[in-house]
């Protein structure tokens, strides 16, 4: 089924974007504008995944009129739809906390326009059906984030997004040539094309070689075992409604690359992939979460509980059944809403405090109940407590863990939940509930809203939480389509 | 052909890791930009060896034709790998300017 309406997700932020740029002076016009062509973007994108649940088929454009495997073909399916309405929801919700954040008089001219090619990069990627265009993708939203981040962290800070940029550019690197050896493999980089290809040659290791790459490329924009060192050190540098978009959607970027790739497009047979990616999962889970009790703020906190969920993540991803696949989805949604609406808080308390090093802020449970109130349902949200949203993903990895029988990843999976839970009970700890703490200050005026932007936020994943029926069909549908191998083929390629 | 495109590939490569290695911003940057023109290079040798084959333009005498797709990949690349290097270069300039040094062990003291 083609349909025009696939390119809207991706032109509407590049346009936003050069208006925004040309109408510099109109500051408050520039804000409507940003939030109105967000929405409409979710109006499109609500009614292309309303097509596909309808028909239960891909929604396919053929960019330019070329046919599937020799021009770039958009496909939209259900994991599509999934991701590129949370990244509008969440970039909605982080520009109007932002806009209470920075007064409008502070805010640098450019950073609304590079969020916004950000988010173009962010949806391309998501959208598109051909590995290339997934590369332009990446380095769209990798050259937006960079800027993005030089431009709002703090003079003496810049220096810590060159560890961010180095690894990237590395990554670049090892993508470029991850192409050029499967254009040579297989002759073809459209991912309909290279699944039909990929099929006749299941036993060629030049394939298992090509997988291996992949997995180093989406593993470190995904912050996955050893290359996970460049986001603790460059994450907190930045203010935290940004942080909060970075936080919750980049890594996924990665994430995605990899439940595409694997579900999609190669083998179902490749188990030693699947073994390796397993592999790399335990030491994710674990030695992101014990780093976190080291640090004393709470992005960094946050930071390092963020690579211990990727690594859950990709427990699932290993274990590369149905129900384990549908597990990581609906992990990965109530993530995306929980990690985002916590950096959400952390900047409501910095600016509340000054400071969001758990030492100083101390008995905030008196000055401000309600935030403590919201911190405490995120918290144990994270950590996968029984009536909100991470218990329904956590409990059926572990049922899928335990029907394949690899008890050290059920074992690694529980330890990180309670050290995930002890660490959130941490700053709880010293940051709501002790009194002792040295300056105690009267609370500084802010923006209220701004509680209410949080507030939606963690009413959703609340919602997620105590009625989880919906999200889990939903994310049960888009796994189905997404091995659906077969379907996809015969859906693209005409 | 196919076999000096290899070796100049891996010359460029150890070259391009040397210099991202370095202590000196400068180097760093270099290293970069020639690490992208190896990609380009790897880029170029999946299309096979180029030898006795012609351009792909169709006049009705040869018949075998170098395949265009790596070039368009590669002109792609390029772009980016300018705007990259445009990106760098401002950063480096940056901290040049607030650390008032431009050797890595004096910005990023262990």
């Amino acid at each position: 089924m083609t349909s025009n309406l696939i390119v809207f997700p991706i032109i509407l932020p590049l346009i936003t974007s050069i208006l925004l740029i040309l109408c510099y002076k109109r500051l408050y016009f520039r804000r409507y504008l940003s939030i109105a062509s967000l929405f409409l973007q979710m109006y499109t994108i609500i009614v292309l995944t309303t097509q596909v649940i309808k028909e239960n088929t891909l929604q396919v454009l053929y960019v330019g009129g070329w046919d599937a495997p020799y021009g770039i073909a958009l496909t939209f399916d259900l994991l599509s739809g999934i991701m590129t309405g949370i990244c509008v929801f969440l970039a909605i919700i982080t520009l109007l906390y932002g806009f209470g954040y920075t007064p409008i008089k502070k805010e640098h001219l450019f950073k609304l326009p590079l969020f916004f090619f950000m988010i173009a990069g962010i949806q391309l990627s998501f959208i598109t059906g051909d590995l290339f265009n997934l590369f332009v993708a990446f380095e769209i939203l990798l050259i937006a984030s960079f800027g993005l981040m030089s431009l709002e962290s703090r003079s003496n800070h810049k220096k810590y997004t060159y560890p961010y940029v180095a690894l990237n550019l590395v990554g670049s690197f090892v993508f470029l040539v991850t192409i050029a050896v499967t254009y040579r493999l297989l002759g073809t980089l459209n991912f309909a094309d290279m699944g039909v290809r990929s099929h006749l040659l299941t036993s060629d290791p030049r394939l298992w070689v090509m997988g291996v790459m992949l997995i180093f490329v989406f593993g470190l924009k995904g912050a996955f075992f050893p290359l996970y060192y460049w986001l603790p050190k460059s994450y907190p540098i930045l203010p935290t409604p940004t942080g909060a978009f970075y936080a919750a959607m980049l890594t996924k970027v990665g994430v995605y690359g990899m439940i595409r790739l694997f579900g999609t497009v190669l083998p179902h047979s490749l188990g030693t992939l699947h073994t390796l990616v397993l592999v790399l999962a335990i030491p994710t889970m674990l030695l992101g979460i014990l780093s976190a009790f080291s640090k004393k703020s709470m992005r960094d906190i946050l930071c390092f509980n963020l690579i211990s969920h990727i690594g859950v993540i990709m427990m699932g991803l290993g274990l590369f059944t149905k129900e384990s696949l549908t597990a990581s989805l609906f992990y990965m949604i109530h993530h995306m809403l929980v990690i985002a609406s916590l950096f959400l808080i952390a900047g409501l308390i910095i600016k509340m405090k000054g400071s969001d090093n758990i030492e100083n802020i101390g008995s905030l449970w008196k000055t401000s109940p309600l935030l403590s109130g919201l911190f405490l349902i995120q918290g144990l949200s994270l950590s996968g407590l029984p009536p909100f949203s991470g218990f329904w993903p956590t409990i059926g990895l572990i049922r899928e863990g335990l029907s394949q029988g690899s008890y050290i990843l059920v074992f690694s999976l529980l330890a990180s939940s309670l050290l995930t839970l002890l660490s959130m009970v941490h700053i709880l700890f010293r940051g709501f509930w002790d009194t002792q703490s040295p300056n105690v200050q009267k609370p500084v005026p802010y923006f209220k809203p701004m509680v209410g932007v949080a507030g939606i936020l963690v009413l959703v994943s609340l919602g997620l939480g105590l009625y989880p029926e919906p999200v889990l069909k939903l994310s049960h549908d888009a796994t189905e389509m997404v091995l659906n191998q077969k379907a996809y083929q015969s859906q693209v390629l005409p | 052909m196919s076999i000096t495109t290899i070796y100049l590939i891996g010359v460029l490569t150890s070259c391009a890791i040397y210099l991202i290695l370095h202590r000196s911003l400068v180097k760093i940057l270099f290293g970069f930009g020639l690490l992208g023109h190896t990609a380009n290079l790897i880029l170029l040798a999946s299309s096979g060896n180029p030898n006795g084959k012609v351009a792909p333009i169709i006049d009705g005498v040869s018949n075998s034709f170098v395949d265009p797709i790596p070039q368009a990949l590669i002109l792609t690349a390029i772009v980016i790998g300018f705007g990259v290097t445009a990106y760098l270069t401002a950063l480096f300039y940056h901290i040049f300017q607030t650390e008032k040094s431009s050797h890595a062990e004096d910005i990023f003291p262990i």
